[in-house]
């Protein structure tokens, strides 16, 4: 599975380095900026960092889909299906690679954000106030800052769940389109419609999910209150996953 | 070797594949004939395991087609398959990592004696150069079952008879070769056996001499009558 692991990183290196590309360009310009204490130019570049720390998480959700989808539309989809793998090592090593860039981009940009935090601070130091200001309003509503980055943690989790349940089952969707429906008119479509209604099915199961505090009073109580829907994104994926897996094995035409 | 029963494959309104059955034996060189469009391709690929059949199965060595098999079986398709990045040493690379009887110096061999460089990327080149690349990828492995689907597309005249000694190199008597080819002369001289089908349905096979002897006629000119519009009656 490393093996096909390693390929899915080759494949998408393109991506990655234009993405880096794009990233040191704003970086350069927000260090630009703090170097030259200039307002107007700090205000524009960080807005682009937070432009691109957002477009970033779409464009680890358009890598995965996009080289999944074309891996059974391709004839370059030999090169993966006429390996001795099984199609479940096929599918874990797509989102093993996934994952690992995922988490690439979340240090890389959390480190630098600190850092960039840090430096925006001490270049503006009448900005200080700010940072006071957010540890009262903290101590206020009584959260433990030793509790922040394990929240943290816990809520990176639940978003990486979250993100590998919708793109497993985009997965399935495109699969679907592949196997069983690839003899039929729209297939396209009918698969697209299936996303549409798996993702409103799965909403609606999840307002049916017991919450543990209705109302949680503080930071564990929050982490706690998330355990059921993420139990329930994990079965999602999971069935996700070994449904592509079955669909692969027993109605691939490449 | 491989077994394919009452083998069908369809798609919306066609059947590419239509009742094949057949058995594969090893230290054969076998020529799968028919015109485009007379399921070669599909039977191939449903060996290959990368098409699955609508019904009836295919077993090598007992098993279902699946990791076993692929570790086992070689298949070249008429495609180029290769990604857009890869330059003929990646193709090597890229082999080596995934099947343990692939043989990188074996590889590196066949592409100076085809006289590719392996800087070159596979995107780039012609349909011939392409032909001798995959052909080079598919003959350095030591796979058990090859099939060749169209060998000899894009190669020149010149070049033809390279193609041809280099498979004929590679093959041993533990080996299978499977070669579909519309240029069914330049396979007759090497060929054990020869199978036809047409519109997806088996209608001759049996060992090329043996062939020859009960019609009168060469592969070439049993070729011609079949898809000139004779009937046969099955041979096994």
């Amino acid at each position: 599975m490393l093996k096909l692991t390693k390929y899915e990183f080759i494949k998408s290196r393109l991506t990655l380095i234009i993405s880096a590309i794009i990233f040191a360009l704003f970086e350069g310009y927000y260090l630009y900026s703090i170097i030259t204490e200039s307002t107007k130019h700090t205000a524009i570049s960080t807005a682009l960092l937070t432009f691109f720390g957002i477009a970033s998480i779409f464009i680890v959700y358009i890598m995965a889909i996009v080289t999944y989808s074309k891996e059974l539309s391709s004839k370059s989809s030999y090169l993966i299906f006429m390996t001795p793998n099984t199609p479940l090592n096929i599918i874990f090593s797509k989102m093993l690679s996934i994952l690992v860039i995922g988490i690439g981009f979340i240090i890389v940009i959390a480190t630098i954000a600190v850092l960039d935090v840090h430096l925006f601070f001490e270049t503006y130091e009448s900005t200080q106030n700010i940072v006071d200001f957010f540890k009262s309003f903290l101590e206020a509503m009584e959260i433990n800052t030793a509790m922040i980055i394990p929240t943290f943690i816990v809520y990176c989790i639940e978003f990486m769940i979250n993100f590998f349940s919708i793109v497993t089952m985009i997965y399935f969707a495109i699969t679907l389109s592949a196997t069983v429906l690839q003899n039929k008119p729209f297939k396209g479509f009918v698969s697209f419609a299936l996303v549409i209604i798996f993702s409103l099915l799965m909403a609606k199961i999840e307002e049916f999910i017991p919450h543990i505090y209705e109302y949680p009073t503080n930071l564990t109580q929050s982490v706690i209150s998330i355990v059921p829907t993420m139990a329930f994104e994990f079965l999602v994926m999971l069935a996700c996953i070994f449904g592509t897996a079955k669909l692969l094995e027993k109605k691939v035409s490449l | 070797m491989l077994k394919c029963e009452n083998v069908v494959k369809k798609y919306m309104l066609t059947t590419a594949v239509d009742d094949i059955s057949l058995n594969l034996e090893p230290g054969k060189i076998y020529a799968l004939l028919g015109p485009n469009g007379s399921g070669k391709t599909t039977l191939m690929k449903m060996i290959a395991g990368l098409v699955k059949p609508t019904s009836g199965s295919i077993t090598y060595k007992g098993q279902d087609i699946g990791v076993f098999s692929k570790s086992e079986i070689a298949y070249m398709p008429t495609e180029s398959y290769f990604y857009s990045y890869m330059s003929c040493e990646d193709i090597g690379k890229y082999y080596s990592d995934f099947f343990s009887d692939f043989s990188l110096d074996k590889y590196n061999m066949l592409l100076e004696n085809m006289e590719l460089n392996p800087k070159a990327k596979a995107s780039k080149l012609s349909s011939g150069m392409m032909a001798k690349l995959k052909l080079a990828a598919n003959l350095s492995r030591d796979a058990k079952l090859t099939m060749l689907d169209e060998p000899l597309n894009g190669i020149d005249i010149i070049a033809r008879d390279t193609v041809i000694n280099t498979i004929i190199d590679n093959f041993s008597p533990e080996k299978t070769f499977v070669l579909s080819s519309h240029l069914v002369d330049e396979l007759e001289r090497i060929i054990d056996s020869a199978i036809f089908i047409k519109n997806g349905k088996y209608v001759l096979s049996g060992s090329a001499e043996e062939l020859r002897q009960e019609h009168g006629k060469s592969i070439v000119d049993l070729y011609k009558d079949i898809y000139g519009g004779a009937s046969y009656a099955k041979v096994n």
